[in-house]
């Protein structure tokens, strides 16, 4: 019992260390904002833009990464050839890639020097610096999170339902609605909800590929940032509004992740 | 202890728990961060912020200062002169401060007289190709895309210094400028990328910016539309190897090479 001790309280100490790292920044964060000081923030000049173009981008973003994503995931989940899963890890790179690279890597793609560029600049329809800019980067680091999520729920389909329905004479779609969707749906909306978290919290590809004006191209993170040398408060509050709404989105994706559980085993509620 | 429950650390040990990982996470924290990082927080070492625009400048005067007085260690860090004041005001160790106006060094303890270290001048500038066209300020108004500092950077506030001259000339250029501007950037130093990158047309920098630049070119503006600036340092340190840094940028000789790099030469009122 001594010696299981002995590796209890380092255990605990390593633990709650990382729980302090993890917690104390949040919680300096919305301790440090009376709410006096966050509707000071909130009148910000900066703010009220910041937030209507973040919401907006953002859902864009998701309206696409979904409509999108859906088949992209469909189709990774069914083909077995050997290039697919080549593919699937090249889709989850953005990911892991520094928002610098990110943003760089979008301008030598749509940049008006970049591959692109010079074509969509022949029609007149410059990208950097639009809002387009924006929901690209948002789609481009955030739709990974979801395509990763709904590839995982389709491979976990029961083929044994997906057979019978087909059997039964459903069309595709049909069996899409009737089978896929029930069963997954838990998990796109998950996906669905950190892939949102991600774009609204999007900053460094922003910045560097969609520049920085108010109204225009300043998300609530390029409003933080812009705020923080001028305005500390309005950033906190900034800071404090975007904290929310990602815990938000997390404590929905919980709510939604047990709703199965609940319907597939009653006596447990 | 209940055999049941092997792992779990028993409740009246939370709070000892608690109180001991804050000096454990410190001491990890500090020893990764010298041991990996490898700074050393010693006397020799001088840590200059400075404005965005005097990157290549300091570097260069770093070097010299270095290959005269071996052994000493010098860094440079540079930003926009007001994200470089916000985090000196947060507890960065800076022994130097040097902001592109001296008014983001006001308030701050001073262990020696302020000093003019160079100056310079606001500067319009296009790609190399000039892909708009533009050759003088009126031709502004046809620039699709032109970048300038946020009003808290130093080159935001002499922007609007200029854009004030220019209203009073030409209402409609100025107007024209503001609706085509595509992005407020936290430094000089990224209105310059914009530039480089060809992805603006116009932006206002500092003419030493431009110097020994292939893929940047100025427009040259007239006389009246000159708007002047100045870098004042100040000491924030009492080391004695920060004196000694302070005193060599401060210098003549100091002053000489900024003018060689593209700096405009301080009038004797300014210094």
């Amino acid at each position: 019992m001594r010696g299981r001790r002995l590796v209890m309280i380092p255990a605990g100490v390593a633990a709650a260390t990382l729980g302090v790292v993890l917690l104390l920044p949040l919680a300096a964060l919305i301790a440090g904002c009376s709410p006096a000081e966050l509707i000071a923030g909130l009148r910000h000049p900066l703010t009220a833009p910041a937030l209507r173009l973040s919401a907006i981008t953002s859902l864009i973003s998701l309206a696409i990464t979904i409509i999108g994503g859906t088949p992209l995931s469909w189709w990774l989940a069914r083909t077995q050839r050997r290039g697919v899963a080549v593919l699937e890890v090249a889709l989850r790179v953005p990911v892991v890639t520094p928002p610098a690279v990110a943003g760089v890597a979008l301008l030598l793609a749509f940049g008006r020097r970049g591959v692109l560029g010079s074509l969509t600049g022949a029609v007149g329809a410059d990208i950097a610096f639009t809002a387009t800019a924006v929901v690209i980067a948002q789609v481009f680091v955030s739709a990974p999170f979801y395509i990763q999520a709904a590839t995982a729920a389709f491979r976990d389909l029961d083929e044994d339902q997906l057979m019978a329905s087909k059997s039964l004479g459903a069309d595709s779609l049909r069996a899409f609605y009737t089978v896929v969707l029930p069963a997954a749906w838990p998990a796109l909306a998950g996906g669905a909800a950190l892939a949102w978290a991600r774009a609204i919290g999007e900053f460094g590809a922003t910045l560097l590929f969609a520049g920085n004006l108010s109204g225009r191209t300043q998300t609530m993170p390029l409003a933080i940032y812009t705020a923080l040398e001028s305005d500390l408060q309005a950033a906190q509050a900034l800071s404090v509004v975007l904290v929310a709404a990602a815990f938000g989105a997390l404590l929905a994706l919980r709510a939604v992740e047990r709703i199965p559980r609940h319907r597939r085993s009653p006596r447990r509620s | 202890m209940p055999d049941g429950l092997p792992y779990t650390v028993p409740v009246r040990l939370v709070p000892h728990i608690f109180r001991a990982c804050v000096p454990v996470l410190c001491a990890a924290i500090m020893a990764a961060t010298t041991g990996c990082v490898g700074e050393r927080r010693s006397d020799d070492t001088v840590t200059v912020y400075a404005a965005a625009s005097l990157r290549g400048a300091l570097d260069e005067l770093a070097a010299v200062y270095r290959a005269e007085n071996p052994g000493h260690r010098i860094r440079v860090e540079t930003a926009g002169s007001q994200q470089l004041r916000a985090r000196i005001h947060h507890g960065a160790r800076a022994d130097i401060f040097v902001p592109a106006a001296s008014r983001f060094a006001e308030g701050m303890p001073s262990y020696s007289e302020p000093k003019v270290i160079a100056c310079n001048r606001v500067s319009l500038a296009t790609p190399a190709d000039n892909p708009a066209g533009i050759a003088d300020i009126e031709d502004l108004a046809r620039a699709g895309r032109i970048v300038v500092g946020v009003d808290d950077a130093p080159i935001g506030e002499f922007t609007l210094q200029l854009l004030r001259v220019i209203e009073s000339e030409s209402p409609e250029t100025a107007d024209a400028v503001r609706a085509n501007t595509v992005s407020r950037e936290l430094s000089v130093a990224g209105v310059l990328t914009r530039l480089a990158l060809g992805e603006a047309d116009a932006g206002f920098v500092y003419a030493s910016d431009l110097y020994e630049r292939s893929d940047v070119s100025e427009v040259p503006l007239p006389q009246r539309l000159q708007v002047n600036t100045s870098y004042q340092a100040v000491l924030l340190s009492e080391k004695p190897a920060a004196r000694a840094l302070f005193n060599f940028i401060a210098s003549e000789q100091s002053r000489l090479r900024f003018e060689s790099m593209g700096f405009r030469r301080c009038s004797p009122t300014e210094t």
